[in-house]
């Protein structure tokens, strides 16, 4: 079983920092200090289908911008978080970015929420000397795509090789396929990873069927009578994994090996057609279950409101995208190019994880899957 | 056992398809616009069953609700566009159609959010024979498009309003001069055309689900087979809109070697189709070429 | 400074669609609803060229080709079928259109869109970037305004008010739409490439109907055959979302209320207007 344990105080402890850090000086009776403004931008998706993600993510950090805030003079800055809507495409994202570099002149952006956020500013982050740290984008097409943006979210990569290791077991495997930036991520993924590590598994059949579709039952004969023995289940979170679970429960006479994503880790879904969905078998990273950012997120979410969206996870990564870009701003003063080299070489401390490194990469290493199985209509953490 | 069952689900598709072109059908007959919003009040009628349907009423309860609401939205979309039917100004109707197309999905989105819903709770039940399954809410739905193909065809060719309907077709001036009423038939074909279009979403959310924006898809689907079939054509109509379907339907279905073509190439090859139908036959599939005096 | 760039960069940049939507639906009358298709046909081809490594240059002379071969397609479908049947092929043609390049992922990336495009060398920064859309805005206006007092804007006029009597003229009205269509794909494209090449990433989402609404929405305000309603026009789609970004709505529903703000507020423009705007008066 494979658990992540955070830090109590989630924070930034450079490893190999040659920076000074900056402490704030001891206080008994004194007259007001200069307390440092720490101005950070924020591009989530605020409106939209992924709003949800983008709302929840702002209470999360209004929440600890609120604590940090309320001790400002202990800690010597207060944090400005200036919040533009991507919209999760790439063009808005764009112009949010424009927005809060030219006319609010921020150079530390917690950002791009959606992987096409961050994908669209990414070209521009290097030439305006701007550091991004972004919570959940996910997509490997992130890997590279500039030196100043980084994710703490784990890439898709890892899923779906974590799925592929799944399929790999059979000769014969279908993918139904989500036209979506996240599903479709995974599933080049999946075909990249069966063709290099499992020759000998073979994809029968490979369907993708439009965003938003819900009616799959031509395309569900088709699968079956390509003689698949195991099933890739790719749909976007919600009614689609809802209804494509319905719709194959209605083929009586259809005995398959199911894998898939996180789509399928809500009891609720899996409780609908429980024998249909018996040995289906997850992949997802683990949730987080250190009981001191259980209570933390309690309060948040008492405070703010809930947090089921976004996660236990993406909501960890939230909090810490936020306290890292505090404290290299701090540290820095500012400089985003400093900033940005010590993102790439440092090690950082976390709730997501208690060694959060970068190593020169984009996204943040050393995360592992998780694989659950579905007995009796509920997914059970296997590995 | 695969072609049948490919077959019977694609019926009830094309069925769908149908009942929504035949509402296009009667609108463009009487009133020569393109009511594009038709789509968003298929969606529109199965969200008021679905409102019904979250109070806890009764199944006829819902359905009641939600072809009432139908019906006054075809009533309303008649009187937003009746002075640009009346002035035949076909351009300014598109236009306030589509407007009021996408400010219905917009007002749906923001009363029930852009998930999609359930018009019922559960795996629907089916029914099981030589192998192949149809779910009852199909089975009805081709029943119903059954029962609208005949109703349609006594009303249009035996009984007086449908004289009157082809009437106003035909030469709308001379049916006034007739003491037929224009505007009221008019006002009559947009509330029966909403009630299908209602209908038409009721059947679509039992079967799958609703989303705000899903109606879009069939709203073309059923103008390319009113197109093709030829606007005034209903012959032509019905058999253009199992055909839009029904070889799509099979093209992605089917494999030619180690070419496939996944669900996503259906509305790519329902447009090729279409094109190519229009290419050699552009006044519909059963046209024929006349003179114009 | 940058953000007034860009919004400068994009008035000017709706300017220059305003242009080729103000010629084929204001001025012939033809209801061209496959107007986002070519501009979307003629951005994917100029993305896909630069990223098989093409120039931004010789990208930009195959998106206006791409852009010439699309339109000559409508303009035939235009001469064939009638003027209803060719409104909603065009309708059609914008889901078919995003339907194919969502599924031919190899080519196209698929839903994740394709990023990085690269701008040409004499174009590398934003105001660059503005100032080549302002410079050629300004050419396209010119273009239409010459066009307008030659004969060809004349038969624009008269073949939306009755192409009948152009017909008896000797026109070839099929040739002369086709040749309109063509016009207005071309200066889609134009803007369509100077879109890109700003924002550098092209949405896969891009082209359907909010953008059919917007170049629809220039197309009503400016049904007149004066170049200042193009201008307004386009004024009104830029700057009308940014009023609307003063009004504080929750955020999970700023989408919808803005979009539904705009249908209506599309729906009172259309009734307001159309018996100022739909009668030319005849200039002698």
């Amino acid at each position: 079983m494979l658990m992540i344990a955070g830090c109590s105080d989630a924070g930034y402890e450079p490893v190999n920092s040659t920076q000074e850090t900056k402490t704030p000086p001891a206080t008994t009776q004194e007259a007001p200090k200069e307390v440092m403004t720490v101005k950070l931008g924020s591009i989530l998706p605020m409106s939209g289908d992924a709003s949800a993600y983008g709302i929840e993510m702002k209470r999360a950090l209004d929440y600890r911008m609120n604590e940090v805030n309320a001790e400002a003079e202990k800690n010597g800055y207060k944090i400005e978080l200036i919040i533009e809507d991507g919209k999760c495409d790439g063009s808005s994202a764009v112009n949010a970015f424009q927005k809060l570099t030219d006319v609010d002149g921020v150079k530390f952006i917690l950002g791009g929420g959606c992987s096409s956020e961050s994908l669209g500013i990414a070209p521009l982050l290097a030439d305006k000397h701007v550091v991004a740290l972004s919570a959940f984008s996910s997509n490997p097409e992130i890997e590279g795509k500039s030196p100043n943006l980084f994710s703490l979210s784990y890439s898709d990569k890892l899923v779906g090789e974590g799925l592929t290791a799944e399929l790999g077991k059979y000769k014969k495997v279908a993918l139904i396929s989500e036209q979506n930036d996240y599903n479709q991520g995974i599933k080049k993924i999946v075909e990249a990873t069966l063709k290099e590590k499992y020759p000998d598994a073979q994809v029968v059949s490979n369907e993708e069927f439009p965003k938003g579709s819900t009616d799959f039952r031509n395309m569900l004969d088709k699968v079956k009578s390509s003689g698949a023995e195991v099933v890739l289940l790719n749909p976007n979170v919600g009614v689609t994994a809802e209804s494509l679970l319905k719709q194959i429960a209605e083929i009586k006479d259809w005995k398959v090996k199911y894998v898939t994503q996180f789509a399928y880790l809500n009891d609720k879904i899996l409780g609908i057609a429980p024998e249909t969905a018996e040995g289906m078998v997850i992949v997802d990273v683990p949730s987080i279950s250190d009981e001191k950012f259980v209570d933390y997120k309690a309060k948040i979410v008492a405070a703010n409101g809930t947090l089921d969206n976004l996660g236990s996870f993406y909501t960890a990564t939230a909090l810490d995208s936020l306290n890292i870009l505090t404290k290299l701003y701090v540290d820095t003063k500012g400089d985003a190019d400093a900033a940005q080299k010590a993102l790439s070489t440092d090690t950082f401390t976390g709730w997501s994880n208690s060694t959060l490194t970068f190593g020169g990469k984009s996204f943040v290493q050393g995360v592992n899957v998780a694989v659950y199985i579905v007995k009796g209509g509920k997914a059970e953490l296997q590995k | 056992m695969f072609v049948l069952q490919i077959l019977i689900t694609s019926l009830v598709t094309g069925t769908q398809v149908l009942l929504l072109a035949a509402g296009l059908y009667l609108i463009y007959t009487v009133t020569r616009t393109i009511h594009i919003a038709l789509g968003a009040s298929t969606m529109a009628g199965a969200y008021a069953y679905y409102l019904a349907f979250t109070l806890g009423w009764p199944w006829y309860g819902c359905l009641f609700a939600g072809i009432l609401f139908s019906a006054l939205l075809g009533a309303v979309c008649y009187l937003l566009l009746r002075n640009y039917i009346h002035k035949s100004q076909v351009l300014l109707a598109l236009l306030v159609s589509i407007a009021f197309g996408v400010a219905i999905e917009a007002a749906l989105a923001m009363g029930f959010g852009p998930e999609g819903r359930y018009l019922m709770d559960g795996i629907l039940p089916t029914f099981d024979f030589w192998g192949v399954h149809i779910t009852q809410v199909g089975v009805f739905t081709l029943f119903v498009g059954l029962i609208a193909g005949i109703a349609a065809y006594i009303v249009l060719h035996m009984l007086p309003q449908g004289r009157v309907v082809r009437a106003i077709a035909q030469h709308p001036q001379c049916a006034s001069l007739l003491g037929i009423k224009e505007r009221k038939v008019q006002f009559i074909s947009y509330v029966v055309a909403g009630v299908v279009a209602g209908i038409v979403g009721i059947l679509t959310g039992l079967n799958s689900a609703i989303t705000p924006y899903a109606g879009l898809q069939p709203i073309a689907m059923a103008f390319m087979a009113l197109l093709v079939g030829g606007l005034t054509d209903f012959r032509g109509v019905v058999v253009a809109a199992y055909l839009l379907v029904l070889i799509p339907e099979f093209l992605v279905s089917g494999s030619f070697g180690d070419i496939t073509f996944s669900a996503s190439w259906k509305l790519v090859f329902v447009f090729v189709i279409a094109l190519i139908i229009l290419a050699f036959k552009p006044n519909g599939v059963f046209s024929s070429v006349t003179r114009k005096s | 400074m940058g953000y007034f760039l860009t919004i400068a960069s994009f008035f000017f940049n709706t300017l220059i669609q305003g242009v080729g939507v103000h010629m084929v639906l204001s001025l012939a009358g033809i209801i061209f609803l496959g107007m986002p298709t070519v501009l979307k046909a003629s951005m994917y081809a100029l993305a896909i060229a630069e990223k098989a490594g093409i120039s931004p240059e010789i990208s930009f002379i195959i998106a206006l080709v791409t852009a010439l071969v699309v339109g000559l397609l409508f303009g035939f479908l235009f001469t064939r079928v009638s003027p209803d049947s060719f409104a909603v092929l065009g309708l059609a043609s914008m889901l078919a259109l995003d339907a194919l390049i969502k599924s031919l992922d190899k080519f196209t990336n698929g839903v994740l869109g394709i990023s990085g495009i690269v701008r040409p060398s004499w174009m590398t920064d934003l105001p660059a970037v503005a100032i080549v859309t302002v410079a050629v805005a300004l050419l396209c206006l010119f273009i239409e305004l010459i066009l307008l007092k030659t004969p060809f804007g004349r038969r624009m006029r008269a073949f939306k008010e009755d192409e009948i009597t152009l017909q008896s003229l000797g026109i070839n009205t099929k040739k002369f739409s086709r040749n309109v269509i063509i016009f207005c794909s071309l200066f889609l494209s134009v803007a369509g490439s100077l879109f890109l090449w700003r924002i550098q990433f092209l949405d896969a989402n891009f082209g359907t109907v909010p953008a059919l609404v917007f170049l629809l929405t220039m197309g009503i305000l400016s049904l007149k055959p004066k170049i200042r309603y193009v201008v307004l026009g386009a004024g009104v789609v830029t700057f009308l979302p940014e009023i609307l970004r003063f009004f504080q709505f929750p955020s999970s529903q700023m989408g919808y209320i803005r979009d539904f703000l705009y249908a209506i507020f599309l729906i009172v423009l259309i009734h307001q207007l159309h018996t100022h705007f739909i009668t030319s008066r005849r200039t002698i």
